[in-house]
């Protein structure tokens, strides 16, 4: 580390909010505590799908202790939101849309008498058939959810690049697959909590909870309220996880409290139990995708036909974003001159699905990896090389035509560091060998005929391979822009601030650290401060892994500025050269051809005294990109990220239990700012992907989920993946600070994927249909426990 | 939520008394951890209780202790105590590789062995082991007692047959003389924290290539944990092969689709069932 040019950045510090986090005293959204604050509780309807023809709260209005009850006649502004599209209602009041939907809060300081009074509530409703199969929500007779649409499409994405026809004359191979993955729930150990706090002046509002995005959240408060954005503070608290998952539902629930906490004159909250977290949040989305593929006898890709089907639920929140990223990234990190794609959403009555880490690309990742493998072996290939022949080089082209020239496309670097540090080939060559000539019947008769039975060892070992690229930040979904603010004080101490919230990734850390190096001070030396919407300009969402990439810029245009104006006071103080340059390191100031040396907080001081503003504001707009919405053809993201994963698994061949024994690593973030923090976001990703690919699955019969505590709905715990070897690449960027890029949902995106390319290796079997439970691998089909 | 009185005892006696007065309207908490899950989602099976008992300081139930030819296990044991107790590791050892699988390690802290048994999932884990140990429970009420097979009391899911105003106070096993080769094998959805989706129990003593005699017990496979007597006795001094136990491993399947009838999970299970338990017989022999 000697060489190292840098003093902070790249380094393995502690979080700086580590010690509250593990001693208990961080505050999160629930410890929180307002005098006279009231609980509210949601009245659900256990109908999926119905008319509301009546609601009754005569009798739960007279319950003593109760203050009010709210229902959509209390909504002052826009009863109808979402995040892209105005479709879900703050309170239901005509329609019931699905199991998510609330009809009324009931609101009380005492939550006994709450309890009591959300029974008494009577809704009339006329129920209506129920749409629950996606796969048939475009049919011509189709039940239409939202029926002012005139059809259940929330949104569809065509690509088309080359001539998909003379794609496939020309290939000697084609295959079809069919690949299905199940929504999911984020899991986040915090279920949702919010309080919405009256203000003083009129029609001012301060909510706090655990709130994924707060500038999202106050545009929908303010339009729900129908009071100005400045009128409504959001103050963020701890967030104990979100995953994307802390978006619209909490924006909902903040606009509920609120309308609320207007009535009644006192501070509101919503607290949801598990149960509730699991049944009206939304998931990520079950999709459905037909791949059929052409490739050369050499092993070139010649045509990729892609029809993709995603599951909405009953609103569209955050369906054509995340679709949109799966249409760009279909066809995975490989050239093909021929490209067909179709990606659709549609409205179903199941829960609504949205926004999770890797946002529409762990779906398609799944396909195309596993799409992958099959191919090699149909072509007597290793994976390595069918991905070395059609992989993405340096200026390659994508499926959108967008030439990749404005950073290092490192796909093979990141294969090559993978598979040598895993030996990758070895293992899977010697796997296929020994497991292959078995076979695997799978028995379709109950009793086991001699035969049937096997001697030796359950346990076979498999090892498999997924690599994938990723846009970095929101691409052409919309404006890409943030900002950070740096205040330092005379004694040299720093408050920083990004427009961007801190949801438990490390997103403070990092930015202190981008600062620290840029002045020349530790982190321990910034205060990073509450995340308030009034303190701070709207920086836009923290999703799409774009906090480190376009926040980490703009908290280093801050710091940059604030530390040439201290270097222009220096140049004066000491009378030298305008050129000259300085150096900030440890605390001091330096000026190294003629030994002028000054400590930091000194040079503050005297910066204080002199009347120079050590304040200042960072912004970063990200550079143009464009999208074609006709033909999806443009330049998407302004810059990539590549990875690789291998897992290897040992599957008992009885039981069809999978365990995930080592997984290795290698991701290109760029260069990495914060390595203990890019060490537990591939760790985390790594488990979380595993849990996709062997054990997570929201169960939805007729739109209802079965599966709403974490004793029914399973993720993987601590003993359910083994090793996590983790690797970096780092290809500095030119856009983002000190060369850095995107990590948070690559390291989740391609886990699911290497598993199930792994188990093949184990069972000389293929599977298509995500999670692989036990009983998928058993008897290739998914059995479910149906709730009576 | 529904409101319940409690009542925390830390003597057997005084506990025995509130049973006998109010057994009927009583339900025991030993550890909680299946109890306090009920009263959570307001289970039906609560309705009629009015109280509950709260026996799990009771330290006369809390000792495990070799005495004469037999050991006996109170029920307030949990099964961080039954897992790290020297004669349970060298006696009972499939009853340590039960219980040290149970949930995760604070369910361990707290969930007891005797809360296991009377609350009577088919799933669970520490049953299986106790009856191929031939184990017996002591049942005692103000003035009374009997002592009765294990196997006895299991009636249904979540159904014992102890009657109102007693309580199960200790389990008493045999000490088992050490020739037994033994196996547990627990098969969950993963593997930590996890609910059997099947698990088993097997003592097996041989004589040369013959089977002197042998014990197997079933978790989470029939309506309650169960021992194959019948199955067993056909068994014994039986020449062991491969296709003995692949004969074995049917017959149980066919047992179990006897009683069970075909159920959601059957195509998973059954299969499963017979190959793993072929395996683990040929890994004992």
């Amino acid at each position: 580390m000697l060489n190292d040019k840098y003093k902070v950045i790249g380094k393995k510090l502690p979080r700086t909010d580590a010690y509250e986090k593990v001693t208990g005293r961080a505050q999160y959204a629930a410890d929180i505590s307002f005098p006279g604050m009231c609980f509210a509780a949601q009245k659900k309807i256990t109908v999926p799908h119905g008319m509301i023809k009546n609601i009754d709260i005569s009798q739960a209005d007279k319950v003593a202790g109760v203050e009010a009850i709210i229902t959509h006649k209390d909504v002052p502004g826009n009863n109808i939101t979402g995040v892209i599209k105005y479709d879900q209602p703050v309170f239901s009041f005509d329609k019931i849309y699905c199991p998510a939907d609330v009809v009324a809060l009931v609101v009380g300081e005492d939550k006994e008498a709450v309890r009591k009074a959300l029974t008494l509530i009577k809704i009339e409703v006329e129920e209506l058939p129920v749409l629950s199969d996606y796969t048939h929500a475009l049919d011509n007779d189709a039940l239409l959810i939202h029926p002012e649409n005139k059809s259940n499409l929330i949104n569809h994405y065509p690509l088309r690049k080359g001539n998909i026809e003379k794609g496939f004359q020309e290939s000697d191979f084609i295959i079809e697959r069919t690949y299905t993955t199940p929504a999911i729930e984020h899991a986040y150990i915090e279920p949702e909590c919010i309080t919405a706090v009256p203000d003083f002046r009129k029609d001012v509002y301060k909510i706090y909870g655990s709130v994924q995005n707060p500038f999202t959240c106050r545009r929908i408060v303010a339009q729900v309220m129908k009071v100005p954005l400045a009128n409504i503070h959001i103050i963020q608290n701890e967030l104990g996880g979100s995953f994307g998952g802390k978006d619209d539902i909490m924006d909902i629930l903040a606009a509920r409290a609120c309308v609320a906490c207007k009535k009644i004159g006192k501070p509101v909250r919503i607290q949801l139990s598990r149960e509730e977290s699991i049944i009206e949040s939304y998931k990520r989305h079950p999709y459905s995708m037909r791949y059929k593929v052409g490739i050369s006898h050499k092993g070139i890709l010649k045509a990729m036909k892609i029809d993709i089907l995603a599951d909405g639920g009953a609103y569209a929140s955050m369906s054509p974003f995340v679709t949109w990223r799966s249409v760009v990234q279909a066809t995975g990190p490989y050239e093909v001159k021929n490209v067909h794609t179709d990606v659709r959403a549609v409205y179903t009555n199941n829960p609504y699905t949205g926004a999770m880490r890797g946002f529409g690309s762990p779906q398609i990742i799944f396909a195309q990896e596993s799409l992958m493998d099959e191919l090699a072996d149909k072509l007597h290939m290793s994976p390595i090389e069918i991905r070395r022949i059609n992989g993405y080089k340096q200026d390659s082209e994508t499926a959108s035509g967008q030439i990749l020239s404005n950073h290092v496309v490192s796909l093979n670097q990141v294969i090559d560091k993978a598979t040598k540090e895993s030996d990758f080939e070895k293992k899977y060559e010697t796997y296929k060998a020994k497991y292959s000539v078995e076979g695997n019947s799978h028995s379709v008769n109950l009793i086991l005929n001699d035969n049937q039975f096997s001697a030796g060892s359950n346990i076979k070992e498999g090892i498999g391979l997924a690599c994938s690229f990723r846009g970095c930040s929101l691409g052409a979904e919309g404006i890409d822009a943030t900002g950070a603010l740096i205040s330092i004080q005379k004694d040299g101490s720093v408050y920083l601030i990004s427009g961007l919230a801190e949801n438990g990734q490390g997103l403070r850390m990092t930015f202190s650290m981008v600062a620290a190096e840029v002045l020349g001070i530790s982190p321990d030396d910034i205060y990073y401060l509450e995340q308030d919407t009034s303190r701070v300009a709207d920086g836009g969402p923290t999703v799409a892994s774009r906090s480190t990439l376009m926040g980490g810029e703009a908290v280093k245009a801050a710091a940059d500025t604030v530390r040439n104006r201290i270097e222009k006071m220096l140049i004066d103080e000491w009378n030298l050269d305008e050129e000259a340059t300085f150096n900030f390191a440890d605390h001091y100031i330096s000026h190294n051809e003629t030994g002028h040396r000054i400590t930091f907080s000194e040079a503050c001081n005297t910066a204080y005294l002199s009347g120079v503003n050590l304040n200042a504001y960072g912004w970063f707009k990200a550079p143009e990109v464009d999208w074609n919405e006709e033909i999806g053809q443009g330049p998407a993201y302004f810059t990539y990220v590549y990875g690789c994963q291998i897992a290897e698994v040992e599957v008992n061949a009885a039981s069809c239990k999978i365990f995930v024994k080592r997984v290795t690593a290698v991701h290109d973030a760029g260069k990495i700012i914060n390595r203990l923090g890019a060490l537990g976001q591939i760790y985390g990703g790594v488990s979380m992907g595993a849990g996709y690919g062997i054990m997570e699955e929201v169960i939805v019969k007729n739109a209802e989920i079965q599966n709403i505590n974490f004793d029914e709905y399973l993720i993987p715990t601590s003993v359910d993946v083994g090793g996590i070897r983790a690797f970096f690449v780092e290809n500095p960027d030119r856009f983002g600070p000190f060369g850095a890029k995107s990590l948070g949902e690559p390291t989740l995106e391609i886990t699911a994927a290497a598993i199930n390319n792994a188990v093949a290796n184990a069972l000389s079997k293929r599977f298509y249909h995500l999670p692989l439970d036990l009983e998928q691998i058993k008897t290739g089909k998914t059995l479910y426990q149906i709730k009576k | 939520m529904k409101k319940h009185s409690f009542h925390k005892f830390t003597e057997l006696r005084p506990a025995l008394e509130f049973m006998e007065k109010n057994g009927a309207q009583s339900k025991i908490i030993a550890g909680g951890t299946d109890m306090l899950v009920d009263i959570r989602k307001g289970a039906s099976k609560l309705d009629p209780v009015k109280h509950i008992v709260d026996i799990h300081d009771i330290q006369e139930l809390r000792n495990i202790e070799i005495k004469g030819n037999v050991c006996r296990i109170g029920a307030c044991c949990t099964f961080k105590e039954i897992g790290i107790n020297e004669d349970v590791r060298s006696y009972y050892p499939v009853l340590k590789m039960a219980v040290d699988r149970i949930g995760s390690p604070q369910i361990r802290n707290v969930a007891t062995i005797g809360g296991n048994i009377c609350n009577l999932a088919a799933c669970a884990d520490s049953i299986a082991p106790l009856l191929v140990y031939d184990a017996q429970v002591r049942l005692c009420s103000v003035g009374d007692e009997r002592i009765v097979p294990l196997e006895n009391i299991l009636i249904k899911p979540y159904k014992t047959d102890i009657h109102p105003d007693e309580m199960l106070t200790e389990i008493i096993l045999p000490i088992p003389d050490k020739d037994w080769k033994y196996c547990f094998y627990k098969l969950g959805r993963r593997s930590g924290v996890s609910i059997s989706r099947l698990s088993y129990a097997i003592l097996l003593k041989t004589n040369k290539d013959k089977i002197e005699d042998i014990h197997f017990a079933f978790g989470a496979l029939f309506s309650v944990p169960k021992r194959l007597l019948d199955l067993e006795q056909e068994l014994r001094h039986q020449t062991i092969s491969a296709d003995l136990w692949k004969d074995v491993s049917r017959k149980v399947a066919q047992k179990i689709i006897e009683e069970t009838g075909i159920r959601w999970s059957t195509p998973y299970k059954i299969p499963t069932l017979q190959q793993l338990f072929f395996t683990s017989l040929m890994d004992l022999t």
